[in-house]
């Protein structure tokens, strides 16, 4: 890292803790502009338990909507916060300090609000219990096991679940820093209880690090396998254009693309909206950009296996598929549009230096890449329920409805309100990580330049 | 702390330190060996291509395995330099060239590539990559695609070399015209110096890039397209992925050889063990992640086309060698490589690196010499699972003789490249430094760019 943070201890402190402190006005504007965006969202699920999913206007054979779309494309964003925390953070990575923060708190909101999805999707979401948990003894029904309806919660409850503890231990000394500034009985008291005794010392410490080292060494397989599942709830059926091996690593590596992706988002915005351009800079952006660029080119290439593959047993289904998802409308438009705003524009631009260090286009690229991840995600779904396919006797085209429209406007909402929330009572860039990166900075001579130079333990 | 070897870290600028190739002793009682089974691999090759016939395809099968073997590992070996350049990893230094140098071998696999792609039945009524692609596929495409992969391997090889072949070589005034020409005249300005960081930057791109690709097209047009019901969108990536994880074997099991038999042993220690046996155990596991993607899909799916192929390469037909894949390159290496002594130290690491090499072998087994040697890639699926097919004596031969050729191949350009990146070398000396820091030491890495 070229540009290392130029701060004592004790400003790093009070910057940091800036928000958490005092609260400025546009906190208030926009959370209740999102607030309102959410009540909507909250409005149309009322209606649907009144109405059912015909409220979607949803019919035969397409019942699989914006719910199951957003539902990917959420679990797909709450990959980033453990690609960049665990694995930069098991790998030494020094520049991953300022983001990992964000970056899991992005994890939980987004994997919280997937979780509603499948359960908006369902219409009747008292029904969603029993399939998951045994509800008649007696009679002796269970959940079907087989099913990735049981597949799916197990595995995002046990993600949400480790994620919980992988950021709670590493927020541990960061609450006992706001416990110790915290003014008033009641906060102090909430914060006392939650720092749970950190004080500091050297075996704290020590549990604290080991903690982290093996959280994130054992959250990694359940971080894979969680999109795996999900890709597997498509792939294991037979129907055109998702019974594809290839899918688990795809949508793998599809997640990280757009979680990354959402990160450099985030980053940029609260560097912006928290005043943190001295611990946020072009270094830590480019660093993203450059690992965006390796997973982009990954993504790209398990993209065009499914494709190749898709077509490769020339099975005439199969084809009908992909020939509807690329040439016929409205799929024709949105094939180029998906293509160009996921890959064909973003990666050739973090090709350039100039690029992958400004703000402005990083933010430009990484929203691009989200629009093409969404998109992607509902061209993936979409055409294959549509098709006409054996013993199926009706047609039926998809057109979303408003309503949907507004769940996924409102389930962005809630994302941007939990992660504004968080960053309100704890801070949203890891005070003491900043601080160790402090200490561990150092300088090499090299003839007449100094280079930059980090501790390795 | 992993410290660095010493002597990595006290090549010095002045007075210059000068990389040598490897002396070998051809006498040597091993270097005999290899010679011999070198001789009867290429005899057996010879022996393959004069006694050409009917059904040639399951003839050249296991030749096809080593072929994939040798793409798989002496191919993907290059690939370690690439990426700890790609990632600044200064642990990586004395093992990038050992990692590039096997592109020399590497090339061996063209030998055996040209005769079995000439096996191949024409692309009409079977499952294919190209689509009835008319402009000479598979035949020309996957040659070129090895060529390119080669070529570019080739190039990150040469101009990673040129400055040391500069300084082995002494003054450019006294050197033939052909050598200066090879150096590009290096003088070592800050211009020349700027085009070898670009040029090995840019040569390993392409490499991977290539790599890849020749993985794809290969593992499809000698595997899948040759079995009838196999279809798997994983296989390509699988295969790419199981040969970086085999290039990673062979520059581990390499890097212990040069340690405990040669002079340039000094400056490769347990730094490099720690690093390369953490990506081993990661390749490891994501071997497992992919071939379970593979194995569910299908399995749940119950397709009977697909899970007769499946049932041919795991379940029944070849379900020996499926066992000695799965238990070497998975569950032994995975048991193994958790734990952190096992990956500390080179000579544990070796030991499951080799453990590593022979599953990939028989891995190769199991999926390519079914394919190769089905008699119908017409059908559209196995309606009998047909026999195994097993190596006559010249196949046996061919394989050994072979992996021998790729260790001889090696060794010659290890003595006349250096095996240790010396202008790297110092780089990282000047570039990392120990010192005191509280109760302990640790190790201070500098970052350029």
């Amino acid at each position: 890292m070229q540009e290392p943070v130029v701060a004592d201890p004790r400003t790093v402190d009070r910057e940091i803790l800036d928000f958490v402190m005092r609260t400025p006005r546009w906190f208030f504007v926009w959370a209740g502009a999102l607030s309102g965006v959410l009540l909507a969202g909250v409005g149309v699920f009322l209606l649907l338990l009144i109405f059912g999913l015909q409220y979607f206007g949803y019919s035969h054979p397409v019942y699989w909507g914006f719910p199951i779309v957003n539902f990917v494309f959420w679990i797909g964003i709450s990959h980033a916060g453990i690609m960049v925390s665990a694995i930069l953070r098991l790998s030494q990575v020094e520049w991953r300090r300022p983001v990992t923060r964000a970056a899991e708190v992005l994890t939980i909101f987004s994997l919280l609000t997937a979780m509603m999805m499948p359960i908006i999707h369902s219409g009747r979401p008292w029904r969603t219990l029993y399939w998951e948990f045994p509800y008649d003894f007696i009679r002796g029904i269970w959940p079907n096991p087989r099913s990735p309806l049981v597949w799916d919660p197990s595995a995002i409850f046990t993600y949400l679940t480790s994620t919980l503890l992988f950021v709670y231990v590493a927020l541990l000394p960061d609450l006992a820093l706001v416990r110790d500034r915290a003014s008033g009985p009641i906060r102090k008291a909430i914060y006392t209880v939650l720092a749970m005794g950190f004080r500091g010392t050297s075996r704290q410490w020590r549990i604290q690090a080991v903690s982290g080292i093996l959280l994130s060494a054992i959250i990694l397989p359940i971080f894979v396998s969680v999109h795996s599942i999900v890709s597997w709830d498509f792939a294991v059926l037979l129907l055109p254009g998702w019974h594809n091996t290839v899918f688990a690593p795809y949508f793998v590596i599809g997640a990280v693309h757009s979680g990354v992706s959402a990160v450099v988002m985030v980053t940029i915005i609260i560097r912006k909206i928290f005043k943190l351009e001295n611990y946020i800079k072009a270094d830590h952006v480019d660093s993203l950009a450059r690992l965006l660029l390796v997973v982009a080119a990954t993504w790209g290439y398990f993209l065009m296996l499914d494709f190749m593959f898709g077509l490769y047993g020339e099975e005439p289904a199969e084809v009908a598929t992909w020939m509807k998802r690329t040439f016929e409308m409205p799929w024709i438009i949105m094939s180029p549009i998906f293509i160009f705003a996921a890959f064909l524009f973003p990666v050739p631009m973090w090709l350039f230096r100039k690029v992958r260090r400004s703000f402005k286009w990083m933010f430009i690229t990484t929203v691009s890449v989200n629009i093409g991840m969404w998109l992607e995600r509902y061209m993936l779904i979409i055409p294959g329920l549509e098709r006409k396919s054996d013993l199926q006797f009706v047609y039926g085209d998809f057109t979303p409805s408003i309503s949907e429209f507004i769940i996924v406007a409102a389930s962005f909402a809630l994302v941007i309100v939990g992660v504004l929330s968080f960053a309100k009572v704890l801070p949203i860039i890891p005070a003491t990580d900043i601080k160790e990166g402090l200490l561990m900075a150092d300088k090499i001579r090299v003839g007449r330049v100094e280079v930059p130079a980090t501790m390795r333990e | 702390m992993i410290k660095p070897e010493q002597a990595a870290l006290q090549v010095s600028l002045r007075p210059a330190f000068r990389p040598t190739g490897l002396r070998i002793a051809y006498s040597h009682p091993a270097i005999v060996v290899l010679l011999a089974l070198s001789a009867v691999g290429i005899a057996a090759y010879v022996f393959r291509l004069t006694s050409w016939g009917e059904s040639e395809r399951a003839s050249w099968a296991y030749p096809a395995v080593i072929l994939m073997f040798i793409l798989s590992t002496a191919a993907g070996a290059p690939l370690l330099a690439y990426a700890s350049r790609a990632a600044r990893g200064y642990w990586a230094l004395p093992a990038r060239r050992v990692a590039e140098l096997y592109i020399i071998p590497a090339t061996l696999g063209y030998l055996l590539l040209i005769p079995i792609l000439a096996t191949l039945p024409k692309l009409q009524g079977r499952a294919n990559l190209w689509f009835n692609f008319p402009a000479g596929a598979p035949f020309v495409t996957d040659a070129l695609a090895v060529a390119g992969m080669l070529l570019a391997g080739f190039g990150m090889l040469w101009v990673s070399a040129v400055p040391d072949m500069a300084a082995s070589w002494g003054d450019n005034r006294q050197m033939s015209t052909w050598r200066r020409l090879l150096i590009f005249n290096w003088t070592g300005t800050t211009r020349q110096w700027r085009a070898v960081k670009i040029g090995t930057r840019v040569f390993g791109a392409f490499y991977l890039m290539t790599f890849v690709y020749a993985h794809l097209v290969l593992s499809t047009d000698l595997g899948q397209s040759l079995l009838p019901g196999w279809r798997s969108g994983i296989f390509p990536a699988y295969h790419a992925l199981s040969g970086i994880q085999g290039g990673l074997a062979l520059s581990i099991v390499t890097l212990y050889l040069l340690k405990r038999f040669t002079s340039v042993g000094v400056y490769i220690g347990n730094e490099q063990a720690i690093n390369i046996g953490k990506l081993l155990l990661g390749t490891t596991l994501l071997w497992f992640y992919f071939f379970w993607s593979d194995f569910i899909v299908i399995w749940y799916a119950r397709i009977p086309s697909e899970v007769a192929a499946m049932q041919l390469m795991i379940a029944v037909v070849y379900r020996e060698s499926f066992f000695i894949a799965f238990f070497g390159m998975f569950l032994i290496p995975f048991v193994c490589l958790i734990f952190n002594p096992v990956r500390r130290n080179l000579w544990s690491l070796a030991i499951v690196a080799g453990v590593t090499l022979v599953g990939l072998l028989f891995d190769r087994i199991r999926l390519f010499v079914p394919s190769m040697s089905h008699e119908d890639p017409f059908a559209h699926r196995l309606d009998i699972l047909p026999e195994a097919f097993t190596p006559d004596v010249v196949d046996i031969l061919l394989i050994a003789g072979w992996i021998a050729l790729v260790a001889l191949a090696f060794l010659w350009a290890a003595s006349r490249i250096p095996p240790i990146v010396g202008w790297e070398l110092r780089e990282g000396a000047l570039l990392r430094r120990e010192q005191s820091f509280m109760k302990g030491h640790v190790l201070v890495l500098g970052k350029p760019d």
